[in-house]
């Protein structure tokens, strides 16, 4: 069964993933990772929660999605030696550059890609399996026919899908939209700069798209103003439980779930609540059973559950 | 004078056929963000092979862009386009994907890589990286300052090449937003993208064209190109993918006369030049994040921030 990969925006949030049923959890430390004191954990909660999750046996992702700025690179793998060494099971990168240097100076430890990679195709994805990450993060729209054809070009490759995501309109990774609108310089480590306004340089997005925007087109008659419509930007919040199995038998070994802004209460429920979705369709139909499992198997009262933490739930 | 590059980007042969490119030295061909977009070069062999001859008779360079965010579905259409870009003898390919890359670097190693923007070049170690899939012309990060572009140059040998003018690519999407109003616009796909779609919020203005958006403003870089120059850059692109053939034109006679008399800063007219540009019309001006600032923000030649030309602030 595959391996569900809980947020861990905090002490907290770790422990309730852990509680709940979490097979491992993922984390950001305090400067290298998103979202400052929301999401990032201090040296000192990084190394608890590395030590609590070795006790019991649990994965460790820790997350650096901040590219190191020029003259930051001693630093950067300094903290990465250093997480691994506390027992890290792997670190999650974002950048091609960054995977590079960690594969060049730090061979030994396992590298898994970020949703930052921006990976659209199975070439992406043997790109990067070339370059020697041991875990590759796939987005939503990718199938089992990709999974089959990864796991075919190799075999030790481990496989992670988003079991719960967040989809914006524009792709994570391929987005310039919230520096375009606000970026500043500031100072960061080593003398070096920090550019506030861009999610992959130390800063956070200042998230234009959740904006309500209109959507004009002067050409096109019989509309005031040429205004078709107004709101946000097509924003989607995903469960892939409609994939789940297929995937699982196409070969997937890590399932995530996204959310370290969420609070520790709630990621506690949605752990709970989308494990006990795997672990009843695994026992129902097995690993290798080829039977469907649609949304007519479902627990109706777990679907009530989950749309009630997470409101506008789209079964994928 | 300096010897540049100057090139262009232009989506379809009509658009070529009407582009006066006597001012470019190359033309990126093909829209690059949909395949759909009509009489597209990436997707039309023989519009291809008749627009590669059109820039050869000419004098000029001809690259082809490729696709910037192919599925895995899309990438059999890919290397149908690589292989007609080899077998046309083009002067290179513009790569936005790293399974592109990876595809070129295996399948068709004859081919000279432009990595684009899309690559996501953000550090040295990703420069070199590139460069041993055979990379050798870089368009690094859009969000990159001018200090890191030079010391990505100077620290791998690779040549760079700068957007100075057009709309800035700000991100891609997984799906196009014209497809939810063609009924509405009674302008089916792909008719529906030859209008112009904006995203307005407040004083803000955005672009949306398939499966791309783009800045609002123009980025220009007109009177900052002497320092340019001083530099040691020498590869310069206009982003008029979807501007019209006119303009395209003006804008290129704009930027080669700059270009002209940019190494000599007593010849070099900023005013004028500047005065050139405002009548082309424009729905303002930045320079993108050449100076570390937010990328709507314009920096004029004494390093002031201003709102360049109508601003949108």
């Amino acid at each position: 069964m595959p391996l569900i990969m809980a947020p861990g925006g905090s002490k907290a949030a770790v422990i309730a993933a852990i509680d709940n049923g979490g097979d491992g959890f993922y984390l950001g430390g305090r400067g290298w990772s998103r979202w400052g004191r929301i999401t990032e954990l201090s040296e000192d909660e990084v190394a608890e929660c590395i030590a609590m999750g070795r006790r019991l046996g649990k994965e460790v992702q820790v997350v650096f999605n901040r590219v190191p700025a020029h003259g930051e690179n001693a630093d950067f793998l300094q903290a990465v030696e250093s997480c691994c060494r506390q027992g890290a099971s792997e670190v999650i990168l974002n950048d091609l550059g960054t995977i590079s240097l960690v594969r060049r100076h730090l061979p030994a430890v396992q590298v898994g890609t970020s949703i930052g990679c921006a990976l659209k195709n199975l070439e992406d994805a043997k790109f990067y399996a070339d370059l020697g990450v041991s875990t590759l993060v796939l987005p939503w729209k990718m199938g089992p026919g990709e999974i089959r054809a990864l796991k075919e070009y190799a075999p030790g490759l481990r496989l992670e899908m988003f079991l719960y995501v967040e989809a914006p309109h524009v792709v994570l990774g391929n987005c310039w939209l919230g520096s375009y609108v606000h970026q500043k310089q500031a100072p960061g480590r080593s003398g070096t700069v920090r550019l506030s306004g861009s999610a992959r340089r130390g800063g956070n997005c200042s998230q234009p798209c959740t904006s309500s925007w209109e959507f004009s087109a002067p050409g096109i008659p019989g509309t005031p103003g040429g205004v078709l419509t107004g709101g946000p930007l097509p924003h989607r919040r995903l469960v892939a439980l409609a994939s789940l199995q297929a995937m699982t038998l196409a070969g997937v070994d890590l399932l995530k779930i996204q959310g370290r802004n969420l609070d520790s209460e709630k990621i506690g429920k949605l752990v709970r609540t989308l494990k006990d979705f795997v672990t009843s369709t695994h026992k129902r139909y097995g690993a290798e059973s080829p039977a469907g499992w649609d949304r007519t198997g479902w627990d109706p009262v777990r679907i009530e559950n989950l749309m009630e933490l997470l409101p506008q739930l789209e079964f994928v | 004078m300096v010897r540049a590059e100057l090139t262009t980007e232009i989506p379809t042969l009509t658009d070529l056929q009407e582009t006066d490119v006597s001012p470019f030295d190359g033309v990126y061909l093909g829209h690059p963000y949909c395949r759909l977009y009509r009489d597209n070069l990436i997707a039309n062999p023989s519009h291809l092979e008749t627009a590669v001859k059109h820039l050869k008779d000419r004098g000029l360079k001809a690259y082809v862009s490729t696709d910037a965010a192919p599925t895995t579905e899309a990438l059999p259409l890919v290397r149908d386009l690589l292989q007609w870009c080899l077998d046309l003898e083009v002067d290179g390919v513009e790569v936005q994907n790293l399974g592109v890359l990876r595809m070129v670097h295996h399948g068709f190693p004859g081919l000279a890589v432009v990595a684009g923007g899309f690559i996501n070049l953000y550090t040295l170690e990703g420069a070199r990286t590139l460069s041993q899939y055979g990379v050798r012309l870089i368009r690094p990060a859009y969000e990159l300052n001018l200090e890191e572009i030079d010391l990505i140059r100077d620290e791998t040998g690779l040549d760079v090449e700068l957007l100075v003018h057009g709309k800035i690519p700000l991100g891609i999407t997984d799906r196009c937003l014209l497809l939810d109003y063609q009924e509405e616009s009674s302008l089916p796909c792909p008719d529906i993208c030859r209008e112009e779609f904006w995203l307005k919020r407040d004083s803000w203005a955005i672009r949306h064209i398939g499966t791309v958006i783009m800045s609002g403003k123009d980025m220009c870089m007109l009177e900052h190109l002497p320092d340019l120059v001083r530099r040691g850059y020498r590869r310069f692109r206009t982003g008029t993918l979807i501007t019209p053939p006119p303009r395209r034109a003006e804008i290129g006679r704009v930027y080669r006369k700059a270009l002209e008399c940019a190494a000599d800063p007593l010849k070099f007219s900023r005013k004028s030049l500047m005065k050139h540009l405002e009548g082309l019309g424009s729905n303002g001006l930045c320079n993108g994040y050449y100076f570390g600032t937010s990328g709507h923000v314009y920096v004029d030649y004494r390093g002031q921030e201003t709102g360049g030309l109508r601003s949108e602030l």
